[in-house]
């Protein structure tokens, strides 16, 4: 595993930008990935947006001024491009007189990793009816574990609006289980 | 879901979401062609070699929109000055014109008698110049000057 001062020393170095570039795609591609796949759930989608997010921070690593760490950097291109892309979804869906919540379930309905497995579907299921960035700061907490302190510097949010959030989300997620099952 | 406690016991933290095979050790390669294509793009666009000429072009639309305007503007400023002198001119005459209507009839043929009486008084000033003029002439004349005329 690469530090970040490190990769970003090597990127700062001659001829080794694109070497450190590859460094920051391995380290962070995956988990990056999921984080979006979380907020999207289809991988085609995903990937467009992994691949912009990656994109966008190839052309800011010159003017990155490490005010935040790397990571949380990328986090924040992340997720602002999820944020951005279901707000467009959204809106298209509502002049189709359409819902976009009920896209994102058939696409977790016909993910094969639910199949026969009522109670992970209906959590999640739960899940996709957060407002996106609450559903944004639940991924960030819950699936990639990040301190509220980072996720603070994500989501450009205070700590205890990030808590109250969270906690929130938490017990409604419970209260519509407990109802269900 | 009641007899469990948390959501953690039901909610696993691993993804259970499918990729494609080989997808995450594609994606540097994927990538780097990506950024490639995209930075050839850009390089080579015809926008990219038309920018100076855009900018050039921007740049005179913005000198003769300013001046443009600061020609309308100082124009305007002409005219309202040249309406305001007018105005005042107008203005003047209105006064003269209200003041000459506050005379009453009897007012104006006084006017009127006074003046007679100016023009009355200048012609008999030129009958007392004339006098006075014969009568320093005739003064003058002696016996000699009358012979000399002959």
């Amino acid at each position: 595993m690469t530090d970040d001062r490190q990769i970003l020393e090597l990127y700062r170095e001659e001829g080794k930008e694109e070497y450190a570039y590859n460094l920051i795609v391995r380290e962070y591609g995956e988990r990056l990935y999921w984080h979006i796949r979380e907020l999207v759930c289809s991988h085609e989608d995903a990937n467009d947006l992994l691949q912009d997010t990656l994109i966008k921070a190839w052309k800011g690593l010159p003017s990155f001024r490490e005010e935040s760490r790397l990571y949380t950097w990328l986090y924040r291109i992340a997720t602002n491009e999820a944020l951005t892309f279901l707000k467009k979804k959204r809106v298209e869906s509502f002049l189709l007189l359409g819902n976009y919540t009920s896209v994102l379930e058939s696409r977790l309905k016909a993910e094969p990793a639910f199949n026969g497995d009522e109670l992970q579907l209906a959590v999640r299921r739960e899940i996709l009816k957060l407002p996106d960035k609450q559903r944004a700061i639940f991924s960030l907490r819950y699936f990639q574990e990040l301190k509220y302190e980072e996720i603070s510097q994500i989501m450009n949010t205070s700590v205890g609006a990030l808590k109250a959030s969270y906690h929130l989300a938490y017990q409604k997620i419970k209260k519509a289980l407990e109802e269900q099952f | 879901m009641k007899n469990r406690k948390e959501i953690e016991e039901v909610l696993q933290k691993k993804f259970p979401y499918k990729v494609p095979d080989g997808y995450f050790s594609a994606l540097e390669d994927e990538l780097a062609k990506k950024i490639k294509a995209k930075e050839d793009y850009e390089n080579n666009s015809l926008l990219t070699k038309l920018k100076p000429a855009f900018a050039m072009v921007a740049t005179f639309a913005i000198i003769l929109g300013l001046g443009y305007g600061v020609m309308t503007a100082t124009k305007n400023l002409g005219n309202r000055s040249y309406s305001a002198e007018a105005e005042n001119v107008i203005g003047m005459e209105n006064v003269l014109e209200e003041a000459v209507a506050d005379y009453s009839l009897i007012e104006t043929i006084e006017q009127i008698y006074y003046l007679e009486q100016a023009d009355t008084l200048s012609s008999d000033m030129e009958n007392l110049e004339e006098e006075l003029i014969n009568n320093y002439l005739l003064s003058e004349l002696n016996l000699v000057t009358l012979l000399s005329f002959e």
